[in-house]
């Protein structure tokens, strides 16, 4: 069974380079269990990285039950390690090269849009922890709680160009 | 939209003109230009005192027939949100552009809950209305550049 959910999200993974990963994603979330959603969310990270430029990293979708919940709030990173060593022949990134740090390195800009306050709750504690390991300056320069957002920056913006470039980037959908 | 046709680092250079805008100081003046998007900042007590959003509705009018495809309305505090929100209403009614997205709330900036407008307009497909006269357009401009002082984003307006 493993094997064949590894398989349908390869498949849809390259649906989703064909049709527009966005809207597949959309889909995905709502015909595909959780589990292989947050497996998609992490094949779509990877490959967003391996473009070595993010622009934006997505966690809408990214489905968390309650009981997940529970699990992020007592130890978010054992959490994470476990979804990631999920992903076949991926290993944990956050153990070989913490995924924000690399991020921060290499990114100029790049947000984190989520929709719902856990979501970013748990982005939040990622980030911070990334942070704490890595002593590098978290360059995240605002949380705004209307646009349910993250934007992690060099560059000082102000919220309502922060809006903008949010809503462009939806427009072009930049993760296709 | 604007971004697909543009080259490898217009995502870059996007973010950069965003920081200009957001660094502008009170009174300055900045190319509020991007390749065929614009922002427009209703700001200006005087203008809006005197002559409502007819200087914006003007100048918005020309720029997109002369090829602003995609323009933005910014406004800070309760009297300019609602006066955005009228210059929006007044273009999509006479078909010149249509909303594509709208946020009207409150932003915290530096602790201070702010009432602020952020619209998303685009160049109606059926905009044939002919640009204004030469003179008259530079007058509208004259206004808008000449108005009193704007409020710098994150200042609340004395109104």
């Amino acid at each position: 069974m493993e094997g064949l959910e590894n398989t349908i999200v390869y498949i849809l993974a390259g649906i989703t380079i064909s049709i527009g990963s966005y809207i597949a994603y959309k889909v995905a979330n709502k015909v595909l269990y959780p589990k292989m959603c947050r497996l998609l969310l992490l094949w779509r990270t990877k490959r967003i990285l391996n473009r070595n430029r993010l622009l934006a990293v997505y966690v809408t979708p990214f489905d968390l039950s309650y009981s997940l919940k529970r699990e992020l709030e007592k130890d978010p990173l054992d959490e994470i390690r476990k979804v990631f060593k999920e992903v076949h022949g991926m290993k944990s990134i956050i153990d070989d090269k913490p995924v924000l740090r690399y991020l921060l390195d290499v990114v100029t800009t790049g947000i984190i849009v989520a929709e719902k306050a856990h979501e970013l709750k748990y982005v939040t504690t990622l980030m911070e922890y990334t942070n704490n390991i890595a002593g590098h300056a978290c360059p995240m320069y605002a949380r705004l709680q209307e646009l349910n957002s993250l934007i992690l920056t060099k560059i000082k913006l102000s919220p309502e160009a922060i809006r903008m470039l949010i809503v462009e980037m939806e427009r072009v959908n930049v993760l296709a | 939209m604007f971004l697909r046709d543009e080259k490898k680092n217009t995502f870059h250079d996007f973010v950069g003109f965003l920081q200009r805008i957001s660094e502008r100081k009170k009174g300055e003046h900045i190319d509020h230009t991007f390749g065929n998007l614009k922002v427009y900042f209703i700001g200006k007590n005087e203008i809006l005192k005197k002559y409502a959003v007819a200087p914006y509705y003007r100048r918005i009018q020309n720029d997109t027939k002369n090829g602003t495809d995609v323009f933005y309305l910014l406004a800070h505090g309760n009297y300019h949100v609602v006066a955005a929100d009228v210059l929006a209403t007044l273009l999509s009614q006479d078909d010149i552009a249509r909303e594509d997205d709208k946020y009207i709330g409150e932003i915290t900036i530096e602790g201070k809950k702010i009432k602020t407008a952020i619209i998303r307009m685009v160049r109606s497909h059926g905009f044939t209305h002919e640009p204004l006269d030469a003179l008259e357009s530079e007058k509208t401009c004259e206004i808008i550049s000449e108005g009193t002082e704007m409020p710098e984003i994150g200042e609340i307006p004395s109104s």
